[in-house]
């Protein structure tokens, strides 16, 4: 393993960046430079002269990464596409996790494939992260729906707690809807009122 | 119905395929079109490559250099629909935009007098000591660069030594030129618009004044795409046929600019898409305006159908600016992609 590679990470999700960053250092890599504005890409790279570079698909700034292909001037070395022809498996695996590697030219593709690798990795791990935290938020937020509709049944219908909430759950079950949905009406409905 | 995955760049010139998914063409020839909205031509281009997507809004030069395999990764390409001719246009900041009126009066008039403008703006700078303007352009391989290229040497500036032309994507031009890190740019619609109206830029020079009838985006698949085979690839030319007709007639243009002005589409403004559509372009926030029935055009005159003068034209402007491929054969594989036969099939009869 080459751990004197030096790694520059393009990515506008700073929490994300944090989370790659800590995986490279982890396995061993320790020139690991962050870059999460949209300015000054190209003079960070001209004056980094990294060997890889990680950038999230997200991130139009890949276009301009593209122009180093061509340009080559721009910078000490030439850059191109990491993408490793006897394993396009790996290709489609950094995109769908949504990330792409540039190396310089002439570097060999086998040492870059363990950073590209671990990278791939942890996009993934942070996109379930992002999704388990999405899905608690709204699991939240409808028990707060609910919470609400409760409150609104048992002031009008005086109902105590346990007889809003059947009165919500039957609602569901004869309209063939979820709670949560019969909780928005009412909300809405409550709200229009006012 | 078929499903297609087709990507774009959120820019005035995917119109005809917007509207060919939202308002019932691709419908009507059993096609129902899935589109994807991306941030960047690399994506685009990977995307086909690993078959995320079946076709794609594509830069016409782009094209040619990913099917020589000019950059990298290579992919034959193939395009059997023009989407548009010309849109772009060339802004300047208002600071350079003052030192080009006051180097040359005329500079209002036309892109000529502009791009001669902008010539003595430069040697004045040089006189004073002062780095030359900095411009950008929305991708290397791009009929962005080669219009700007155009327009210095029309300035009588050199465009490989005189002026550095970066690469800038189009939603960070303006943020780039408020901070002074370049100071003009070449963009497609909506931008220079959006730059003008906000009183960022002033609109120096359209690309349909001195280069017109430039293929701008091509719709392209990957020659190896199964779509070629059983019709589907006609079926999508049919339907673009018509949305581009349905685009380019003036009394549509309210309910296209609308159509694309949506959060899930351009989100920009309406009346902002609307000049470019029209070519009745707002020059700066003073109010000057310009206008140009070609600046944008997405129908007629045997447009949409690829031809290979123009990939030979294509290919010469690559080739200018260093972009060309060494490969034996270069010159027919850009007329490849610029093959008729798919065009012609779709639409004969």
């Amino acid at each position: 393993m080459d751990f004197t590679l030096t790694i520059l990470l393009v990515d506008e999700s700073s929490a994300r960046a944090a989370i790659i960053e800590d995986g490279l250092r982890e396995a061993g890599f320790a020139n690991v430079v962050r870059l999460d504005t949209a300015f000054g890409l190209m003079e960070r790279i001209k004056t980094l002269d990294p060997d890889v570079i990680i950038i999230d698909l997200a991130n139009p700034q890949r276009d301009a990464l593209e122009q180093m292909f061509q340009v080559s001037r721009l910078v000490k070395r030439p850059i191109t596409m990491f993408v490793d022809r006897s394993d396009s498996e790996q290709t489609r695996a950094a995109i769908a996790a949504g990330v792409s590697a540039y190396i310089v030219d002439g570097l060999e593709k086998s040492r870059v494939k363990h950073v590209v690798e671990l990278c791939v990795t942890r996009f993934h791990a942070f996109a379930r992260l992002e999704s388990e935290l999405a899905e608690a938020k709204n699991a939240l937020d409808e028990r707060r729906l609910v919470d609400r509709a409760k409150a609104i049944l048992m002031r009008n219908k005086n109902l105590d707690e346990p007889a809003a909430y059947a009165l919500l759950r039957r609602s569901a079950m004869n309209h063939n809807k979820r709670i949560v949905d019969i909780a928005r009406a009412i909300v809405d409905a409550d709200d229009l009122m006012r | 119905m078929i499903e297609l995955a087709i990507g774009y760049l959120p820019l005035a010139d995917a119109a005809s395929l917007i509207v060919a998914a939202d308002f019932g063409f691709a419908e009507g020839e059993g096609l129902a079109l899935r589109l994807w909205r991306d941030v960047s031509w690399a994506n685009l281009r990977d995307k086909l490559l690993i078959g995320d997507l079946h076709a794609a809004h594509f830069l016409a030069p782009l094209a040619i250099a990913t099917s020589l395999g000019v950059g990298n990764p290579g992919l034959a390409l193939r395009a059997p629909f023009v989407l548009n001719v010309n849109g772009n246009a060339i802004t300047v900041s208002p600071q350079l935009w003052e030192e080009m009126s006051k180097a040359n009066p005329s500079a209002t008039d036309d892109a000529s007098h502009a791009a001669a403008a902008l010539g003595a703006a430069v040697k004045a700078r040089r006189a004073r000591g002062v780095e030359a303007p900095a411009f950008a352009s929305v991708f290397a391989i791009s009929s962005h660069t080669y219009m700007l290229r155009r327009f210095f040497e029309m300035g009588r500036l050199d465009p490989d030594h005189d002026l550095a032309v970066a690469v800038v994507p189009p939603p960070l031009m303006i943020a780039y030129m408020e901070r002074g890190l370049i100071d003009g740019f070449c963009v497609g619609s909506p931008w220079n618009s959006i730059a003008a109206s906000q009183g960022k830029g002033v609109i120096v020079a359209f690309g349909s004044e001195f280069m017109p009838a430039m293929p701008e985006k091509l719709l392209v698949l990957p020659e190896q795409s199964l779509l070629w085979e059983n019709e589907t690839a006609s079926r999508l030319v049919r339907a673009l046929d018509a949305a581009s007709r349905f685009v380019s007639d003036r009394a549509n243009v309210g309910a296209v600019a609308e159509r694309l002005s949506r959060p899930d589409r351009l989100d920009a403004e309406a009346d902002v898409i609307a000049l470019a559509l029209t070519g009745d372009l707002l020059l700066d926030a003073s109010g000057r305006r310009r206008s140009d029935p070609g600046f944008l055009r997405f129908a007629g005159a045997g447009l949409n159908r690829p031809a290979a003068d123009a990939a030979d034209r294509l290919y010469a402007l690559m080739r200018s600016a260093g972009h060309g491929s060494a490969r034996p054969g270069a010159e027919q594989a850009a007329r490849d992609v610029f093959g008729t036969d798919a065009y012609d099939r779709a639409l004969r009869g």
